[in-house]
This record gives structure tokens, C-alpha cells and sequence, in this order.
């Protein structure tokens, strides 16, 4: 019976356990985080189970149910943070969810520039991720001062959150040590790696306790689609130059990580550095023991190498980035600048005390050349040296053919004009030869008379010449005003009006458009 | 291409032409009894054709002597004048006013003193006068130096009917020779 009861009272506990659930999300380029709202939803009925609202500082917690979640970062005036693509969140301990950053919408590209750069083009010749990667590697080796990693100090958080994470009751969430708290750096939790699908785990681990050297630095390190699995064996003890631990790892698809021997065996560095990433997601199973830092780094004065990209399986002991760096004055393990792709996760370290605004990275795309100014005195110049070409210019172009139209027309006439008179004064010339040359009274009569008559046919093609002209240099003259008329407001530009905006959000690596209508 | 190309030229030409004015009406023959009027001129009238001549130096031109507008000639008195340092006579030859089925009588006086006289009379077959414009003689001249020399019919040049009747001359005629 006490079996049973003891049965039943662990069945309970299981079934109906609570966790908390906390983390930060932030507000881009705001001091100020409150008012976001984390809504989780149930992954089986989809319904808002619960919801919690960020504090000043983006600090938020909750007791939520052992269960598996969408979580959902809202607020007005910036786009929301959905993790749901990528799978659900099952909490079955107390869980610390990664820091995101809402990207504000009023962060915004002009879409014409952005489409006359190319930048979708270029988006793909340029590899794109690898740009963005050292972007943010730049980023936050020149951004982030030391205080705001020290805000980051909370490693408990586990490495990316975005994937699906399954944390499992009783886990204990990855956290550090007090002393690492001491430390001017944040601790090297922050480890953010992307593994895309039928990536095999990287097993990466370093015999760097002998180093003076960090033993994981900061290596950001792409695999292209069906490379070769890099061997990272961490055999750098005796070098100066810090092994690769701390990696920024983007694997493509069907790329299979080296499963890097761990010589740690004569080494204090626990074997937790292995990894084993055969799925997207990053699951804390019961009784895995989180990252935790050692004691022995808070005498460091710069962050142990935790920085690791790390997928944890389960029943697998998470690393335990401690090191032997008491006498080490360098970083073991910086927070890697780290852009990754899609399903990536942001490096962020969310410490209890500020935010990381460097987590967020919007690229602007601004057209490098201007766009050449138009003006009315340019079209006006234009159809004064040529009738339409200012309405061309003016992107005007019925009005254009119109006036050409219109000009050729009056010109034809004055050609045509031209020709009868030109066949009149030859006329007239040959009669007035024939009449002065001609002693017989009548043909001196009749030439007389061809030769007047011929010269009245001068006079009025000549008339209708002058009238044609007229009328074409007053067709010309009223284009060229046309053409400053409808020419363009100097310095206004196509662009200007177009109301299309494109903002880039790094964490769902998607483009997203914006259309806004002045309402005044 | 081409095509606009002939079509701007034309229209620069044409407007060239436009700037030009229309040539001026000038009616001077001098058998044209209308311009003959105008030019104060009445008729019947004795008249050189052509009655303005540039040449050059030793170069020999032919003027005629013209009756204009005249009624029922028969015989008719020629004095003529030119300036016989700058002109040379060559010749004179009869002409076809009274020209019918014989050639008229006629004969001629120079002195080489600047004057010509002739004689012509009329003998008609069907008829003993002619009426309207034509011409009594052609006179072959040459131009002896450059410069400009007229010929010029003396007032006492006579026109006279088949009954000798004197038909009266109201306007006599002036020849120009520009010698270059």
C-alpha cells in the first residue's frame, strides 16, 4: 500500500509538476524592456496557457505546467518573436530561455534602394551568412563593452533556445558558478552553433589546461554542404595558440561533424565539450547536468571558453567549461561574435541585470549610388534642344511622342512648303529668261504672264513657309515649357515615393516588408 | 537615321530660304510695250534689242533696231549714234520687219563718225505696209576697250506710211554696252 501511495504521489508529481520558466527578451536599442509579452501556448490544444510581461530591465518568469510550448515574444511596434517554426519548447525544470531581442519596426530599409542594389542578388553571391557572421563577430569584439557581458553573466541559460529544447524535470538548467559571476567577462556559455539536419556532432574538446593560452577560442567556423568533417582535437595544450573549442559553427546539410577525440583524460577539462548534434534542437534531459562553470574560473579575470556551440542529448552531461586558467590573464572563451543562419541561435547572454542590445543586428541596405537628380531646368534644356526629349526625360513619354509628333508634323509642312516654293522660283526664273530673251510680242506676253504667276506661287509658299515656321517654333517653345512644366520637383527622386520598407530580422534570417501610407 | 538626318537638313534649309526674300518682279523687255509704258516709253516707238549688252573687250555682239507698236509702216529713216572710240562697226544686216517674199531695199551711211544712217522701204507682195513690232536692221558691233557706251537714236528719224505719210515717233529707245 505505502508503495502504491508513494506510486501514485510521484505519478502526481510528475504529472502535474511545475517549473519556472524565466529569461529575458529586450527591446532593440530601448533602455527600457518592459511591456513584452511572452505568451506560451500549449503545443496539444495551441491555447495561451500562460503569458508573463517583461519587466524594466526584460526580465521575465513563470510557472508553467511540465508541458511542451510555443513561446511567443510580443509587443507593439515591433515584430514578434515566434519559436514555434522550430519546434516546441518542453519544460520539465526550471528553465532559463535564451534573451531575444525584438527588432522595432521602424528599423526599416528603403525598398527601392534595397531592390537597386540587388540585394537579394548579392544576398546569395555573396554568402550571405558568412557576411553577417562577420558582422557580428566585429560587432561584438567592438560593441560590447565588458559591463554588458557581465550583465550576460547568467549562463544558466542554455544555448539555443530557438531550436526546439526539451528540458527535462529535474535538469538542471546550465548556470554558473558564483564565481564566475565575479569575473569582469561573462562567462563562456554563450556558444552559439547551428546544426542543420543529418549533421552529425561535433565532438570537440581541448587539452588546453597546460596552455597559457584560451583553450577555446573563437573560431567561427562554416561547413559547407558535404564537407569534410573538421577534426578539432583539442591536442593544443603545448601550443600558444588557442584550440577551437569555442566554435561558431554553421553545419550545412549532410555535413557530418568530426567526432574530435577528447584527450582530456590527463586533463582537468572535463569531456563535456562533446557534443552530439544529430538534430536541430538542444535537449536537457533528466539528470543532465547543465554547463556550469567551474570555481576556478572566477579567478579568471576574462570568461572561461563555455562558448560552445553544444547540442546536449540526452543523458548527456553538458559541458562543464571550467578550465584551468587561474593563471591565465586571457579570455579562455569570448562570447563569440556569431551570426548564424537560419534555425540559428543568437549569442546572446542574458544576464539578470541589462540588456544586450548587440544581439540584434538589422543590416540596413542603402543604395551606395544616388540616384541622379532630375530637375525641370534639365528637361526644359532638353526639349529646347529637341522636342519631347524633355518629356522622355521627365518620364513623360506620351507627351513626348506628342510633341515630336507635333514638330514633325509642322516641320513636314514646311518642307512641303518649301518644295513648291522651290519649284515656283524655278518656274519663275525660267519664264523670266524666256521673257527677256523673247522679241515675239505674244510669247513675251505669255512668258510675262507664267512669270508672274509663277511668282505668285513664291509668295504664298514662301507665306505658308513663314507661317509653318511660326507655328513650329511655337510648338517648340511651348514644349520646352511642357517640359518645365511636368518636369520633376528638383532633388525628388522615384525612390522617395515609394513606401515600401524591407527590414532584415537575423533570427528568423527573413526579410520583412513594411508598407506605410501618410495619412496627413 | 538617315532619314531624320535629310528630314533636319531640309527643314535647315528651308528655313534658310525663308530668311531669303522673294525675287523682285522686274519686267524690262524693252519690246514689252506694257514695261516699255511703264518705263515712260510710249509707243509707237523705236527700240534696241537687247537693249543692255556686257561683253567683253574685242568681242563682237549684235544689236537690232526695233519698230514697237507701230501701224501701217512702209519705209522708215534710221540715225543711230554710238561712240566710235569704243565701239567698232562690223556690220548691218536687214531684218525681218519688212521681210516678205523679196528682201527689202535698204542702204546705209557711216562716216566712222559716230553716226549710222538707214534706208529701208517695204515691198510687200499682198500688202504695202506691216504693222506691229519687229525689227528693220541688226548691227554687228565690236567693243574696242572696256568701259560703258550707249547708242542712242537721233529725233530725226522718220517712219512713214505707203502714202509718205510721216507717222510720229512718241518714244525712242537707248542701248547699254558694258565693255569689261
Amino acid at each position: 500500500m505505502k508503495r502504491l501511495i508513494f506510486s501514485l504521489f510521484v505519478l502526481t508529481t510528475i504529472l502535474f509538476a511545475t517549473v519556472t520558466v524565466d529569461g529575458y527578451a529586450y527591446l532593440e536599442n530601448q533602455s527600457d524592456h518592459s511591456g513584452i509579452n511572452v505568451i506560451f501556448k500549449s503545443h496539444d490544444t495551441e491555447t495561451v496557457s500562460d503569458s508573463v510581461t517583461t519587466e524594466e530591465n526584460g526580465y521575465f518568469t513563470v510557472q508553467v505546467e511540465t508541458n511542451n510550448y510555443f513561446i511567443t515574444y510580443e509587443k507593439d511596434g515591433y515584430f514578434s518573436e515566434d519559436i514555434k517554426p522550430r519546434g516546441t519548447i518542453e519544460f520539465e525544470a526550471n528553465t532559463t530561455l535564451s534573451s531575444i531581442t525584438l527588432l522595432k519596426r521602424t528599423k526599416l530599409i528603403k525598398f527601392a534602394n534595397f531592390i537597386e542594389n540587388k540585394v537579394v542578388d548579392n544576398y546569395q553571391k555573396l554568402n550571405f551568412p558568412q557576411k553577417i557572421l562577420e558582422k557580428i563577430q566585429l560587432a561584438d569584439t567592438t560593441s560590447q563593452t565588458p559591463s554588458a557581458r557581465h550583465h550576460q553573466s547568467d549562463t544558466s541559460q542554455p544555448p539555443a533556445s530557438e531550436p526546439a529544447i526539451r528540458f527535462s524535470k529535474n535538469a538542471a538548467p546550465p548556470e554558473t558558478t558564483g564565481e564566475a559571476g565575479a569575473s569582469d567577462q561573462p562567462p563562456a556559455s554563450n556558444l552559439a552553433t547551428r546544426f542543420s539536419k543529418n549533421t552529425a556532432s561535433s565532438d570537440t574538446s581541448d587539452k588546453a589546461g597546460a596552455s597559457d593560452q584560451p583553450r577555446a577560442s573563437n573560431l567561427a567556423t562554416r561547413f559547407s554542404k558535404n564537407a569534410d568533417p573538421p577534426e578539432t582535437t583539442g591536442e593544443a595544450g603545448a601550443s600558444d595558440q588557442p584550440p577551437a573549442s569555442n566554435l561558431a559553427t554553421r553545419f550545412s546539410k549532410n555535413t557530418v561533424l568530426s567526432d574530435t577525440s577528447d584527450k582530456a583524460e590527463a586533463n582537468d577539462q572535463p569531456d563535456t565539450s562533446q557534443s552530439l548534434a544529430s538534430e536541430s534542437v538542444i535537449r536537457f534531459s533528466k539528470n543532465t547536468a547543465p554547463p556550469e562553470m567551474t570555481e576556478k574560473a572566477g579567478s579568471s579575470d576574462q570568461p572561461p571558453a563555455s562558448n560552445l556551440a553544444t547540442r546536449f542529448s540526452k543523458n548527456t552531461v553538458l559541458s562543464d567549461t571550467s578550465d584551468k586558467a587561474e593563471a591565465n590573464d586571457q579570455p579562455l572563451a569570448s562570447n563569440p561574435a556569431t551570426r548564424f543562419s537560419k534555425n540559428a541561435f543568437s549569442p546572446g547572454a542574458p544576464g539578470k541585470t541589462g540588456p544586450d542590445p548587440q544581439q540584434t543586428i538589422t543590416t540596413k541596405y542603402r543604395s551606395i549610388r544616388k540616384p541622379p537628380t532630375k530637375t525641370k531646368m534639365g528637361a526644359m534644356v532638353r526639349s529646347l534642344l529637341f522636342p519631347g526629349l524633355g518629356q522622355f526625360y521627365a518620364n513623360q513619354r506620351m507627351w513626348g511622342y506628342g510633341w515630336i509628333a507635333a514638330e514633325v508634323v509642322a516641320g513636314g509642312l514646311i518642307v512641303m512648303n518649301y518644295s513648291n516654293y522651290k519649284t515656283a522660283y524655278d518656274d519663275y526664273n525660267d519664264y523670266h529668261t524666256s521673257y527677256a530673251n523673247e522679241t515675239d510680242p505674244v510669247l513675251i506676253a505669255h512668258y510675262k504672264a507664267q512669270s508672274e504667276i509663277s511668282h505668285e506661287k513664291i509668295e504664298s509658299a514662301m507665306d505658308d513657309m513663314k507661317t509653318m515656321a511660326s507655328i513650329a517654333g511655337v510648338v517648340w517653345i511651348a514644349n520646352a515649357v511642357h517640359a518645365y512644366i511636368v518636369g520633376p520637383t528638383s532633388g525628388e527622386t522615384a525612390y522617395d515615393e515609394i513606401p515600401l520598407q524591407l527590414a532584415y530580422d537575423q533570427y528568423t534570417d527573413q526579410f520583412k516588408l513594411s508598407v506605410s501610407i501618410p495619412l496627413d | 537615321m538617315k532619314h531624320l538626318t535629310m528630314f533636319i537638313l531640309l527643314l535647315l534649309i528651308a528655313c534658310e530660304e525663308v530668311l531669303k526674300e522673294v525675287p523682285e518682279e522686274v519686267y524690262d523687255n524693252p519690246l514689252d510695250i506694257e514695261a516699255t509704258i511703264e518705263e515712260g516709253i510710249e509707243t509707237p516707238a523705236l527700240m534696241f534689242f537687247p537693249d543692255e549688252i556686257n561683253i567683253n573687250t574685242n568681242e563682237i555682239f549684235t544689236v537690232s533696231v526695233y519698230a514697237l507698236d507701230v501701224q501701217n509702216v512702209a519705209g522708215a529713216y534710221i540715225n543711230i549714234n554710238y561712240d566710235q572710240d569704243k565701239l567698232l562697226l562690223i556690220a548691218i544686216n536687214p531684218g525681218t520687219f519688212f521681210s516678205d517674199l523679196q528682201d527689202p531695199l535698204y542702204f546705209s551711211e557711216t562716216q566712222n563718225s559716230g553716226k549710222i544712217e538707214l534706208y529701208t522701204v517695204f515691198f510687200g507682195a499682198d500688202s504695202s505696209s506691216v504693222s506691229g513690232t519687229g525689227s528693220f536692221f541688226s548691227i554687228m558691233f565690236a567693243a574696242s576697250v572696256s568701259g560703258v557706251s550707249s547708242l542712242t537714236y537721233s529725233t530725226n528719224c522718220e517712219l512713214v506710211d505707203p502714202n509718205d505719210n510721216q507717222i510720229e515717233i512718241k518714244g525712242f529707245g537707248e542701248g547699254l554696252v558694258n565693255a569689261h
